[in-house]
């Protein structure tokens, strides 16, 4: 396989020997720029006691583009749709090449302590979020429960 | 207070700052990690503040030309690889020339290097460096001794006594001549996918044929350092 430029190496041994709070990230055994994900879902949220896979890769012009995430969990929650894509600007067009792997993840684990149903990607879940926030947070605590709990 | 940042890590590269380079916003990067930015986001890579268009006609490099020389001809490294660029030969970085150093001794068959933002894979046995995202742009290279006389380092150019063109900003900074070769390149790429200049589109598999293109370009970048900026103007609106 073709050499890993040394960005990626030295971002992969920080978060092996300095692992986050909550995520986890492990290279793939087979291609080093793709990630097995693991966040755990944040305290005071409907997500909390849940452990969410997520696959992150890092594209060939990695950091100049960003890395592409996605939740293999089932996740009930406005800006991640039912094929665990995720609605998040520094994903998009508001990626800079001085944000990380880590970052990234603290991101993701902060939009789900901070749903933003009015950028939404799920219509139905935005929608139910914001006409009743009550039912839409038992939905998420189910789900929360269903799939990422116990598997 | 910027300065201070020379000593750290780039934000790009995760590495010691490498010709350590300063946006008009402050932020301090590898001179090819700004080339990067300045040609894919056009944002600094810190602080999102815009990046001027012709930035890299004239790039503001904190470390001067004494320092870059020394750099260039340590005495651990025997050998220097180069790459066909405009007019000649231009020194690999010194990151990259230890790369392939150690993949050549290491009997590799090929070394991928990520220089400004685009990933290379450079071809030991036919001794050409090919852009992975974009196979038709292929450079000759060769290992060599390092006194091999070669245009620049890395798209910085050496001074040069009866140099022609003087850049046209002398901020205090600015003590090198900058020619930056890959920018020109990248000004090509642009126009290429506008299909501003398609005579460039026609002739890109061709290596004598783009050759005499860059180096009409060159001229063009080199005594007009408008006319690149207007190519990319017309562009943005």
């Amino acid at each position: 396989m073709a050499a890993l430029p040394r960005r990626i190496i030295k971002e992969t041994q920080r978060l092996m020997q300095e692992p986050v709070p909550g995520i986890s990230a492990v290279p793939s055994e087979t291609n080093a720029r793709y990630f097995h994900v693991i966040v755990t879902g944040p305290e005071d949220s409907p997500f909390e006691g849940g452990l969410f896979k997520l696959e992150l890769f890092l594209p060939e012009d990695y950091p100049m583009s960003a890395p592409k995430v996605r939740f293999i969990t089932k996740i009930y929650h406005p800006n991640i749709d039912r094929l665990g894509r995720i609605c998040l600007d520094i994903l998009k067009d508001k990626w800079s090449p001085a944000l990380q792997i880590r970052t990234v993840l603290l991101s993701i684990q902060a939009l789900l302590s901070a749903p933003n149903p009015d950028d939404p990607l799920a219509n139905d879940v935005a929608e139910l979020w914001k006409v009743n926030e009550i039912e839409a947070i038992r939905n998420a605590k189910e789900w929360t429960r269903r799939y990422a709990m116990d598997n | 207070m910027f300065t201070d940042n020379q000593d750290h890590d780039c934000a790009v590269c995760l590495q010691k700052c490498h010709h350590p380079t300063q946006l008009p916003c402050g932020h301090i990067f590898c001179f090819l990690c700004v080339k990067g930015i300045a040609i894919q986001s056009k944002k600094c890579a810190m602080c999102r503040a815009d990046i001027p268009s012709d930035y890299l006609d004239h790039p503001v490099l904190l470390e001067n030309l004494s320092t870059l020389l020394e750099n260039t001809h340590s005495d651990t490294e025997q050998y220097q690889w180069y790459y066909e660029g405009r007019n000649g030969w231009w020194k690999y970085d010194e990151r990259s020339n230890t790369e392939l150093e150690a993949a050549f001794n290491n009997g590799d068959v090929e070394c991928t290097l990520l220089i400004a933002g685009a990933l290379y894979s450079i071809d030991f046995q036919n001794m050409v460096q090919v852009r992975r995202s974009d196979p038709t742009r292929r450079r000759l290279v060769r290992r060599d001794h390092s006194m091999l006389q070669a245009k620049g380092v890395a798209g910085i150019k050496h001074f040069d006594s009866n140099k022609t063109a003087q850049p046209k900003s002398s901020s205090e900074n600015n003590v090198n001549e900058i020619i930056n070769q890959e920018a020109e390149d990248e000004i090509i790429e642009i126009s290429d996918n506008e299909d501003v200049i398609p005579i460039y589109n026609t002739d890109s598999s061709q290596h004598e044929e783009t050759d005499d293109i860059i180096q009409r370009f060159s001229t063009v970048n080199l005594r007009e350092p408008e006319s690149p900026t207007n190519i990319s103007s017309t562009e943005d609106t």
